[in-house]
This record gives C-alpha cells, sequence and structure tokens, in this order.
C-alpha cells in the first residue's frame, strides 16, 4: 500500500462509520492536513511519551490501604504484597471505590500528587471496544490480537489501531495533521530510536539520543576540504536503484538536513539549575528539557518526545527489581518537572506513561506475567493533577468481575481514550481526533477529563 | 540395491543396476562469484577466501568448512586470561567477551559456523543487558552452545538453548516451580510464551512458504493463553547444575553457568498438560521426560521450517526472499533428503546455494539485505588484513557507533525485529528492511564517522595512532600497485567488497573522482575511495 492509498482509507475509516457529512468533513480535513503552516498554533505544546517496556506491575503502584481491601490485595499478591506499613496515602479530588496508596519509594511522586502536578489513569489497556468478562471468555474476536505478547501489545498502545494494515503511530498520525510541513525538522522527536508511536504517514521521527546529535566528520559539509567527498557521495547516493539503498539515503537526508539545526538549539540551552539524578531516563528527560527550551529555534510550536525504559518484564526477582525501578522512574519524573519549573514550561509541556500491559495479581514465586489492564501516570501543569482517573477495579480478588484469570485485570478504559484526551489538550480538532483514532467512537467518552482546558 | 531378507520385495520385479549418470560439471565461480557468495557465508570476502571457493566451488567449500572443527570463545577467553596473569581479585569482563567475537569473526577459520552462530544469537536472544551481564564465561558459553549447534540438529539446538543456565536466568526457566495454589503462585510463563513466538513457530499458522494461513480472512494463531499455561507447567523443576531439593532456594551457591541446568523433581509439575495439536503429557512423569514430549511438540510444528528458514534467509542473504525460496528451503529443514528432519548444515547449504541467492540480479530488483552495522566495520577489518600493534583485536564500544553488540539487545526481540519494514520506499512496495530499524539518523551518522575513523585514521601507516597498541588496523599495501591503474584498483575493490556488484555508472563516478586526486598522497587518495565506497548505498545493501 502506497502513502496515497493509506491517506484515502485512513480517511475511508471514518466514512465506513457514519454519514456522507462526515464525509465531507473528513475530505475537509484532508485538505487542511496537506495546507498546514506554522502559524497554525500561536502557543506552545509539547507532550512527552515515557515507556515503560516490558510492562510495569502497576498494581503494586496504586495500592489499597484500608484494612478490608488491603487484605484482599495481600491475600493475592502473596509473597509480592507490599507492606501495609510501607504505603505513602494519597488523597484523590475524586471519589475512589477505596482509599489507595503509593509504595513507599515512589515519595518523590506522592509530593507531585499531592501539589497537583500528577494524576493517575486507572487500569486502561488495548481494547477494541468495552468488554466484560463473559464477553471476553466467550468471543475471543473481542479480545486484542496477540494479547499478553510484548511486541504487539506495545504496538497497540502505540498504534491505537490494531486493525490497521500499514503501521503509524497515534502520534505519527497527528504529525500528519497538524506539523508544519515546511519544517524539515520533525514534530516527532525520539531520543530513544526508532518506534512506532511517532511513524506517520508522511511523517518520520527523528532521531537523536540522550547526549544530543552526532555531527558528522568525513561528511561535516562546514569543512570545505570534504566537498568533494561529499560530492562523490552524493552522486553515488543518486545512482542508487535498489529501494533498501533507497531507504537508507533518505535517513542520510534526514540526518544532514537536521544536524546542524538541532545541535544549534542544543547549544543554545543553559544548563538546568537542578540537578538530575544519574540514571538513562533522566538523562533522556534532560535533552528533552533542552529541546523543549530552544522550540523557538527549531520553530516548532508543537513537539512529541519519546523516552522509555527497560526492565519492567518482572518475571523474576521483583520484590529487589521493582523498587529500583519505580524509584528511578520517580526520581527521574520529579527532576524533570523542577528543571520544568525552573525554565517556566511547566504547564506546556504534558509527560505520560504507558507500558506493555499490566501483570497477574497471582505470583510465580518472585515474579508476575503479562497480564492485561493497568495503571499510568500523567504529569505536567495543565494536568487536573491529585486525582485518578479511571475505574479502578471494584476489588482485587482472584476470580472477580475484573479478573479474566490468573488475575490479570480487564482494562476498563481504553488506549484510544487516554490519548485522544492528551491529542485533545494538544489541540487536534474533533474531526481531526476521529481521524487519529479510528476506534474512539466506540467507547463512551473521548476526554478522560484529566486535562485542564486548553 | 539387492534386498537379502524378509522377502519384503517379492512384488518388484527384478532391477537392473541403474547406471551412475555422469556428473553434470559445475563451472567453478568466478572471482567476483566467489566474493559476492562469501558476502554471505561468511565475515565477508578477503583474498584468501576467494581464491579458495574460486578453485574448488561452492559447495565443497561449503562441506569444507562445516567439517571445520568449531573454534570456542571460552577456550579464547581461557588462552587469555592465563596471558594476562590477573591479579586474584581480577577477571574478565565484557570487553574480553567482545575481543573474543572480534578475534574470531576477523580470522576463525570456520567462518561459515560463527557467522551462522551470529545469525542464530540474533533469534535465540540473551543478553549481557541483564543480571548476569558480568559472567564474561557464562556469555561466552552461551555464545558457544550457537557456535557449536550451528550445524547440528535444530531439536538439539533448541534443547540446549531451552536448559543453558543463561536462558534458564534470561527468561526465567531457572527456578521456575510448580503451582502452589494456596499462596497463589503459578508457574512463570516467560519462556514458555517466548519460546513459542520467538524461537519455534511464531504468533500464527503459516504456509511452507512463509505466508500466512488464512482462515474467513483471517489469520490462524498458533497458541492461545491455554497453551502457554501448559508449557509453563511442562518448564518447572530446573536449577543450575546439580542442584537439589535442599538447595534449590541458594541461587550463588548453585551459580554455574557452563553447565546445562539438571531438574529437581520435587518442583516439578506432574499434572497432565495439553500442548500444541492437542499432544498431551501424561501424569506423573519426569521434568525430562515432559520436556521431551514438549519440545518434540515444538519441533515437530509444521511452522518450524519456514519461520526458523525465512529468518536464516533474511539474517544470510535477502530481506525479502519469494515464497518459492522460503519453501525450498522449508522442504530441506522438514527432510535433508536422508529423511531427517531438522538438519542445520542442510538448510544452511540450501540458503546459500538456492538458486535466488546465486542469481540475485531476479527477484525485481530487491534482492539483498542491509548490512548489519557491526558487520561493514568487520568486513573492512577481514578485506584488509587488519592487525593491531598488541596482536588483539579490541573494540569496546560497537553499541555507541553501530546500535548493536554480540549477545546485548535491549530485550528478547533482538536489537531489530525480522520484519520491519521502514515507513516510505520499503512499505510502500511491500518490502521489508529489518536492519534499518537501527540505522536512525543519530546511528547511521555514528556508523559513518565510525567508518571513516578506520580508514583515514585507522590504518598500518597513520603514526600518530600508532602508539595506541589496541587500535584495529586495515593494511592498504596490497592495494597500493594498483595506484596509477584506477580500472584495475576498481575492478579488485569492485570484487573484494561488492562480490562485483559496481555497476557501470557508480563505477565512472568513482573513476573520475579517483583520478582528480592523483596530486594528493598515495593513503589520502586510497582511504578516502575506500570510506567512500564503505558508505555508499551500493556498499551498505549487500546485494
Amino acid at each position: 500500500m502506497n502513502r496515497r492509498n493509506f491517506v484515502k482509507s485512513l480517511l475511508g475509516s471514518s466514512i465506513g462509520m457514519s454519514s456522507a457529512g462526515a464525509a465531507l468533513s473528513s475530505m475537509t480535513l484532508m485538505n487542511s492536513a496537506l495546507a498546514q503552516t506554522s502559524n497554525r498554533f500561536n502557543d506552545y505544546k509539547a507532550l512527552v511519551c515515557v515507556f515503560l517496556h516490558g510492562g510495569n506491575d502497576s498494581f503494586n503502584m496504586l495500592i489499597p490501604s484500608d484494612n478490608i481491601e488491603y487484605q484482599s490485595y495481600q491475600t493475592v499478591r502473596q509473597n509480592l504484597a507490599i507492606a501495609q506499613s510501607d504505603l505513602l496515602n494519597i488523597t484523590p479530588s475524586s471519589a475512589t471505590p477505596y482509599n489507595l496508596a503509593l509504595p513507599n519509594f515512589m515519595t518523590p511522586m506522592q509530593q507531585l500528587f499531592n501539589q497537583g502536578n500528577l494524576a493517575f489513569l486507572a487500569n486502561t489497556g488495548p481494547l477494541l471496544q468495552p468488554v466484560t468478562k463473559s464477553q471476553a471468555q466467550q468471543y475471543e474476536n473481542l479480545l486484542p490480537p496477540q494479547l499478553f505478547s510484548h511486541n504487539d501489545q506495545q504496538k497497540h498502545w502505540q498504534t491505537s489501531w490494531p486493525e490497521q494494515t500499514t503501521l503509524t503511530g497515534w502520534a505519527g498520525r497527528m504529525a500528519d495533521l497538524i506539523m508544519d510541513t515546511q519544517n524539515p525538522l520533525s514534530m516527532n522527536l525520539s531520543i530513544t530510536g526508532t518506534n512506532i508511536l511517532q511513524t506517520g504517514i508522511n511523517s518520520l521521527p527523528y532521531s537523536l539520543d540522550a547526549s544530543g546529535v552526532e555531527t558528522f566528520s568525513a561528511l561535516d559539509p562546514n569543512k570545505s576540504w570534504n566537498n568533494d567527498r561529499i560530492n562523490v557521495f552524493t552522486q553515488l547516493m543518486a545512482a542508487e536503484k535498489h529501494k533498501l539503498g533507497q531507504a537508507h539515503n533518505a535517513i542520510y537526508n534526514r540526518a544532514q538536513s537536521n544536524i546542524d539545526i538541532v545541535a544549534n538549539a542544543i547549544n543554545s540551552v543553559s544548563d538546568p539549575l537542578i540537578t538530575y539524578p544519574e540514571n538513562h531516563l533522566a538523562n533522556q528527560l534532560k535533552m528533552v528539557a533542552t529541546l523543549a527550551s530552544s522550540q523557538q529555534l527549531l520553530s516548532q510550536p508543537r513537539q512529541v518526545f519519546f523516552v522509555s525504559m527497560g526492565g519492567f518484564d518482572t518475571h523474576d526477582n521483583q520484590n529487589s527489581d521493582q523498587p529500583i525501578l519505580l524509584q528511578t522512574l520517580s526520581d527521574a519524573l520529579f527532576a524533570f518537572n523542577a528543571d520544568l519549573q525552573a525554565r517556566g514550561l511547566a504547564n506546556n509541556i504534558t509527560s505520560f506513561t504507558m507500558s506493555d500491559f499490566g501483570r497477574t495479581l497471582t505470583s510465580n514465586g518472585d515474579g508476575t506475567d503479562h497480564g492485561w489492564g493497568g495503571h499510568q501516570i500523567i504529569m505536567g501543569g495543565a494536568v487536573k493533577g491529585g486525582d485518578i482517573y479511571g475505574t479502578m477495579p471494584e476489588d482485587l480478588t482472584l476470580n472477580s468481575a475484573d479478573d479474566l484469570g490468573d488475575g490479570r485485570i480487564i482494562p476498563t478504559t481504553s488506549v484510544d481514550q487516554y490519548a485522544a484526551t492528551l491529542a485533545k489538550w494538544f489541540g487536534l480538532s474533533i474531526n481531526e481526533i476521529n481521524a487519529v483514532f479510528p476506534n474512539l467512537s466506540r467507547f463512551n467518552t473521548s476526554d478522560l477529563g484529566f486535562m485542564m482546558p486548553s | 540395491m539387492l534386498t537379502a531378507c524378509g522377502g519384503e520385495s517379492a512384488d518388484s520385479a527384478p532391477t537392473q543396476p541403474v547406471p551412475t549418470p555422469e556428473p553434470i560439471p559445475i563451472p567453478l565461480p568466478s572471482n567476483n562469484e566467489s566474493a559476492r557468495f562469501l558476502n554471505t557465508a561468511s565475515f565477508g570476502a578477503t583474498l584468501n577466501s576467494i581464491k579458495n571457493v574460486s578453485n574448488i566451488g561452492f559447495e565443497d567449500w561449503l562441506d569444507e568448512q562445516i567439517a571445520l572443527p568449531a573454534s570456542s570463545h571460552v577456550a579464547y577467553l581461557q588462552t587469555l586470561e592465563s596471558n594476562l596473569n590477573l591479579a586474584e581479585d581480577e577477571k574478565l569482563h565484557r570487553k574480553e567477551r567482545l575481543e573474543a567475537w572480534f578475534t574470531h569473526a576477523i580470522t576463525a577459520p570456520d567462518q561459515l559456523r560463527q557467522r551462522v552462530a551470529f545469525a542464530l544469537s540474533e533469534i535465540f536472544v540473551v543478553s549481557d543487558q541483564s543480571t548476569f551481564g558480568d559472567d564474561t564465561y557464562g556469555l561466552a558459553n552461551y555464545y558457544d552452545l550457537l557456535v557449536n549447534n550451528a550445524f547440528g540438529n535444530y531439536r538439539d539446538l533448541l534443547e540446549q538453548v531451552t536448559l543453558s543456565p543463561i536462558m534458564g536466568m534470561y527468561l526465567s526457566v531457572l527456578g521456575n516451580e510448580k503451582p502452589n495454589e494456596e499462596a497463589n503462585i503459578r508457574p512463570d510463563e516467560n519462556y514458555a510464551r517466548e519460546v513459542m513466538q520467538l524461537f519455534s513457530i511464531g504468533l500464527v499458522e503459516l504456509n511452507n512458504d512463509g505466508s500466512e494461513k488464512r482462515q474467513n480472512g483471517q489469520s490462524i494463531p498458533t497458541y492461545n493463553q491455554e497453551t502457554i499455561k501448559a508449557f509453563a507447567h511442562v518448564y518447572t523443576g530446573w536449577n543450575f547444575n546439580s542442584a537439589t531439593t535442599d538447595t534449590w532456594w541458594q541461587f550463588y551457591r548453585n551459580y554455574n553457568t557452563m553447565l546445562p541446568m539438571t531438574a529437581v523433581e520435587a518442583f516439578h509439575d506432574t499434572s497432565e498438560k495439553r500442548l500444541l495439536n492437542n499432544v498431551v503429557v501424561p501424569e506423573n512423569q519426569t521434568a525430562t521426560q515432559d520436556l521431551d514430549i514438549a519440545l518434540d511438540n515444538l519441533f515437530n510444528h509444521p511452522n518450524v521450517a519456514p519461520f526458523i528458514g525465512k529468518q536464516l534467509i533474511k539474517k544470510l542473504v535477502t530481506s525479502n526472499p519469494s515464497p518459492a525460496y522460503v519453501a525450498r528451503v522449508s522442504t530441506i529443514f522438514n527432510n535433508n533428503g536422508q529423511g531427517i528432519r531438522g538438519d542445520l548444515g542442510a538448510v544452511i547449504k540450501a540458503i546459500l546455494l538456492d538458486q535466488e541467492a546465486m542469481d540475485g540480479t531476479s527477484s525485481n530488483g530487491n534482492f539483498g539485505k542491509v548490512r548489519e552495522p557491526i558487520l561493514r566495520a568487520v568486513h573492512l577489518w577481514r578485506a584488509f588484513a587488519a592487525s593491531s600493534p598488541n596482536d588483539r583485536f579490541q573494540f569496546n564500544w560497537p553499541d555507541y557507533a553501530f546500535a548493536q553488540a554480540p549477545l546485548s539487545a535491549h530485550h528478547v526481540f533482538n536489537f531489530f525485529s525480522p520484519d520491519y519494514a521502514p515507513p516510505g520506499i520499503v512499505s510502500d512496495n511491500n518490502l521489508i528492511a529489518p536492519e534499518l530499524e537501527i540505522v536512525t539518523e543519530n546511528f547511521l551518522t555514528r556508523t559513518s564517522n565510525f567508518l571513516a575513523y578506520s580508514t583515514f585514521w585507522g590504518h598500518t601507516e597513520y603514526e600518530d595512532e600508532r602508539d595506541d597498541e589496541n587500535r584495529i588496523l586495515i593494511d592498504m599495501s596490497s592495494l597500493k600497485p594498483m595506484i596509477d591503474d584506477t580500472d584495475k584498483l576498481l575492478t579488485h575493490l569492485n570484487m573484494l567488497l561488492l562480490g562485483g556488484t559496481m555497476n557501470t555508472q557508480m563505477q565512472e563516478i568513482l573513476t573520475e573522482a579517483f583520478n582528480k586526486t592523483s596530486d594528493q598522497a598515495v593513503n589520502d587518495r586510497l582511504t578516502n575511495l575506500l570510506f567512500v565506497i564503505m558508505i555508499s548505498p551500493q556498499y551498505t545493501i549487500q546485494r
């Protein structure tokens, strides 16, 4: 399928859903998408996706704290339960079915939650449509494809469109619609390599790493002695007929046309006033803060960043590994938030976690297996913090109405709703949101309410 | 053949001995053909290996390679350790394991075996990015397992991988215990899932030619959660070699990554288990009996041939093989001609000698693959007789330059997915280019810079760098006699680096460019030419 056909199919999906009126507005949408310029936005906003690779066991992140519910939690989790004496209470503004707490290795998250800079979204996951336990047990075709498989579920989180034949991510499709086509630098910036989330039909992420952008040595066009060499290389690229070679050329061209502008922008930014902890996620977030601070130089009124952290696939040694993982995550996010506040960008940037899946409530002895729904973190000045959104599972006992089996909790909120809420804050119109999230209409609300009105 | 006993052929007419047909003489390959073949069958052509293949032909060379004894990475480390006279509290680390790998890739005589082992290491993934990351010998021992089984039977490979303590730690078979309902403990599903998804049958049912089977337009899952649970119960009761019921929990006491795991029956689940295709593991069996049935169950699944065969084709020859090519390789996997299933040596021969591999110009101009970044450097070093002042091949930061290093992926899904299709011209044409998943803007730049570093500043006559005793340096002396004959020089480099695939247009561009540099120093002219070829798309895509 080529790109043009793909655009048609993207629009076709909304034609299939409703009337000719929607088709008309879809066509308008396409036309407006092709005519984007930088003056669409007069403010600055960025989204930061923090992907927790492996499947975060978030049922050890939001924990029932009252005696009765803690007891059910303790019964199901056994040796993996966080001790009741190690819980940090939080008080969400909205009612929850039972009181909740964080584990003591997430103190910075408690602080941000209490300050109103952080919220949680409960029991969210890949869904084709809302599904009850009996439906899920009866009809396999109501379950997302390859449920419980790492890469397939990561794909679902990042595409929000499991049925599509060509892989594009929802941030990539957002960029297709709203990004300034005159700017050679992608709105989507990855600090952690290739990913589906930021891949669109016409737009690809630009990839650098936590240390910044690598500049060419022998192919540096700013050094006159490289001119002949670059000239030969350019001729060889032009002579290349092989499609894989042309794809390689395209990556070179993207690198060459963006390196200087990105390197200069990075160099223009002053060092942070706060100290980041020494870990890979913190390093990535520090680079995000740098690129966000130079968004004017980069002519980017909108940016989407992708950062990641691995190690969450805690089949083993969960009791020793998970505290380190969540502590690392908390410290990195806390420092990032402080840096953004110091730079006056806290209200412009919303960070959010995604992760393959939640994990089984049951134990395999010293760890957990692949589950389904899980809780996510949303952080930033524009977040209606200090609250828990979505729906907490009624109770965590085995074989409850939320448990598909072995404590694999059926999500009550979909990835589509989560992402669409972020997209709305980001500035997409309702039509655009429906085009980016073709399955969104299957769910009861497209705005989960955790963002302040723009 | 005469039947001597049993009278089984009583019905058949007496047969005349069939005269053996005269073998059809197969012409020996040209040097270009040999070089091109060696780029799929080794870590890159060298002058010697080209000569060798051209003298004896592809098939004899393959047979010779298959018969060579395996070079061991563990043995390399042991020799190194004794030569280094390490102090009591010192030990070998990752950098020495990488040294063992580079040394084998650049110089080992059993090139085919080492190259196939590298491909296997990207399918049967374990990684030093984990708790046992500094277990240098344990990781090298796992790599040797792949080296030793590269031409063996897939069933043996699967069993040795399954019982490897390194794999046991990586995907949680080690220490996996039978269920304990009271404590809500269920067997760990990690290996049960990944061995099916990644090491044997894949997610959906396949035809022999690698295409997906369809039912009502939908692909057909090979297994479901219940299958995974059943296998998870099978893989219980394994621990480090010689662990016992009493020592089961004593991780450090039992720790041994040089010997396969052994079973501790007290921790093995003995219930009945229902596996793939309704194969039933009866109750009350030992861990080993259960494992035999389970691995046979995987091994005999019709998906294995196209799933593993196609991945090996992609790793060695071409990213987008025709279905017919995959089917021919699957057929050999299913039966090597002597009734044996899973003969990897026969599979490798079938892959490398296939008409599609030989005749790369077919397949709509899409034949070939992106060279793995780390293999571009290795080929450069092989092609130009690399050496180093201290006679060791020490290069400690391949991940920085190439986004990959042996046994160092970030997860069991490898550095790049076997199905990755970058958007744009590749996916628009329904093609894939797996290796491009790690060729981001940043890493393309770094790889290009590394090749600059390894040519301009990485040859034996670059004086300032000679002080650095562990630099890997190329030797361009074989090129110097051709310096005044551009045609001859380019013909030579075309053979050595591109296996003769350089087209006229590329030759003209390079000729013009090279002739313009006649006033420059010889080393500068040569390194510049090498660099430009090494970063060219024509070289980057092995074809």
